[in-house]
């Protein structure tokens, strides 16, 4: 009997020594994702503004449209010379 | 490559609003049979539009006709012509007052919308003319709807050409109203390190309509004196060399006011043309000699011409390309052959058969010249056929050289283009068997073949001597027909053998 109690207790022990030795191994943590190079921050670190004074930058003028190449500055000057036929928008009148 | 004269009679080409954005040509009418159940019916022409009540303008609507009718300079037209004597802005208008009022307002509006010139006094090559137009119906409903404003600001061509001329015209009446620019003395040429008094005397004059040339400076013909002169010899079609010579000369002592009648001559001919114009087309200026195409409204290719030169002149007209001729004859109009080439032939016996020209008998009467297709054709490579009255049409041409003259009014009436190739493989696009290659096949011999195309497509010949320039600035071609002075005529803006 004594020796039932024995082993049983040897058991428990044994037991208790691998849970504590798998914590602090830290087995019983979630499997970690996997870091990628640029980490998007956490989103109240990316709401709050790098300098809270500084207002938000106005949206920037649309870049300037390519000027034409001596080709087509030349079927430009071409065209107006045969006739400029676009159509003029129509003018805001007011009634009367 | 000649025109046909006795056909100018044919019936013209109106040029209605199109709905379709297609050119509205005068087709012919096909009539249908009658069904035989039908009672007969009589053929009188359709009874006249009953008149047309136009309501009395209210003081608004007056105070606005005044002034529209004042300003009617601002598109060329005389305010005279419109506005009656003794109203002013402001005033009472009794009943006869009111009704002349609105009388002017009608005569404005066929004005400024379709021209000055009446119908029947459009010549014979003038083919590009307006659609009948009666404003009283809009004037009447302008007027009870209260929006007279709006439709009188409607009434002007909408197209960008004329809204730059608009401006160009309000511009040269302002250098006008400033008296205006020195002529440069005659003399030697002008160049770069002249130094020379009239130098100043040029620069002066350059100021004037060139921002960019202040109009003082050194007494050396300078760089910068030089750039101004090249850019007013684009302004002026000529050869940009920056040399002052007598044909520069002569477009720069062309006088403010001469400008200014060149400018409303071409307003007068933008009211021709159809309120909308079809996203594909080609368009000619036989005044530049220019030629462009049109895809999708914007221009896409361009390339120099030949046009017809004086007393041979290239009709103003519209039409629509049918069909490409890769290696067309040329049958020669008789007339040509009587003047230009029996008399080659009976100088040089020969000539015919060393230009490829073979004589064709004509039972009952002269025999007929048809000069083979290949190298030497006058025709070239390529032929554009599109129904017209004068037999005219764009071609190909050996004598590539004519391109690279200034003023290049030189053909019998027909339009030489200096990009045959490109323009067909353009038009024949899409084309399963006329694609790149297959034309190059075909211009491997000499055999003749019509490519009909799957979409025909509009062209249109215009003259213009005045036009806002791409950059913004007035452009200015020497009126080789004479046609802005016979037009200034026509519509009693010149006096009869005045200059314009």
């Amino acid at each position: 009997m004594l020796r039932k109690v024995l082993w049983i207790a040897a058991a428990c022990a044994a037991v208790l020594a691998a849970l504590a030795a798998s914590r602090m191994l830290g087995f019983d943590r979630p499997a970690e994702p996997p870091v990628s190079e640029e980490a998007a921050p956490a989103a109240e670190e990316s709401a709050a503004p790098a300098v809270a004074a500084e207002p938000a930058p106005s949206p920037e003028p649309p870049p300037p449209a390519p000027s034409p190449t001596p080709e087509e500055q030349q079927i430009l000057d071409d065209a107006a010379a045969t006739g400029m036929t676009t159509i003029e928008p129509e003018p805001d009148v007011a009634p009367n | 490559m000649g025109r046909r004269l006795a056909l100018v009679a044919a019936a013209p080409l109106a040029l209605a609003a199109p709905a379709t954005g297609q050119p509205a040509v005068q087709a012919p009418m096909v009539q249908a049979p009658a069904p035989q159940a039908a009672p007969p019916v009589l053929d009188l022409p359709p009874p006249p539009a009953p008149p047309v009540e136009i309501p009395a303008l209210t003081a608004a609507q007056a105070e606005v006709a005044i002034r529209v009718l004042r300003a009617a300079d601002a598109h060329g037209l005389q305010p005279k012509a419109y506005l009656p004597d003794g109203v002013a802005e402001g005033a009472d208008l009794g009943a006869g007052q009111n009704l002349a009022l609105s009388d002017g307002l009608l005569r404005y509006a066929r004005d400024v919308r379709i021209g000055r010139l009446e119908p029947g006094r459009f010549p014979a090559l003038w083919q590009i003319r307006p659609a009948a137009y009666d404003p009283a119906p809009e004037l009447a409903q302008a007027l009870a709807e209260n929006r007279l404003q709006a439709w009188l600001d409607a009434l002007p061509p909408r197209y960008s050409g004329y809204v730059a001329l608009k401006r160009g015209l309000a511009r040269y009446r302002e250098i006008a109203a400033q008296g205006g620019w020195k002529p440069v003395p005659e003399g030697s040429k002008l160049e770069l390190g002249s130094n020379d008094p009239r130098v100043a005397v040029l620069r002066a004059r350059l100021a004037v309509e060139d921002p960019l040339v202040a109009a003082t400076g050194p007494a050396t013909f300078d760089k910068p004196l030089e750039e101004a002169v090249i850019r007013a010899q684009r302004r002026y079609g000529l050869k940009p060399d920056g040399v002052v010579g007598p044909g520069t000369l002569f477009h720069l002592n062309q006088p403010v006011g001469q400008r200014v009648l060149q400018i409303i001559a071409n307003m007068e001919r933008w009211r021709w043309m159809p309120a909308t114009m079809p996203a594909t087309r080609v368009q000619v200026n036989s005044g530049a000699a220019i030629v462009t195409l049109f895809r999708d409204d914007r221009p896409v290719m361009s390339m120099k011409a030949v046009s017809g030169k004086k007393g041979d002149e290239t009709p103003m007209l519209t039409s629509m390309i049918h069909s490409v001729v890769i290696n067309p004859p040329w049958n020669v109009p008789s007339g040509i052959a009587a003047r230009e080439l029996w008399p080659k032939e009976r100088a040089s016996p020969g000539y015919f058969a060393r230009n490829g020209y073979r004589v064709i008998p004509v039972e009952g009467g002269q025999p007929r010249l048809q000069q083979a297709s290949g190298d030497q054709s006058a025709l070239g490579r390529f032929k554009f056929d599109f129904d017209n009255p004068f037999a005219v049409y764009l071609h190909d041409t050996p004598s590539k050289g004519g391109f690279d003259l200034y003023a290049r009014q030189a053909s019998h009436g027909c339009v030489r283009i200096e990009k045959p190739r490109a323009l067909a493989e353009a038009l024949l696009e899409g084309n399963s068997t006329w694609t790149s290659e297959g034309i190059g096949k075909q211009l491997q011999g000499d055999k003749t073949v019509r490519a009909r195309m799957d979409v025909q497509v509009p062209v249109y010949i215009f003259y213009w001597t005045a036009f806002g320039g791409a950059d913004g600035q007035m452009q200015f071609r020497s009126d080789p027909y004479g046609w802005d002075r016979e037009l200034l005529q026509r519509v009693g803006v010149l006096a009869s053998g005045a200059k314009a």
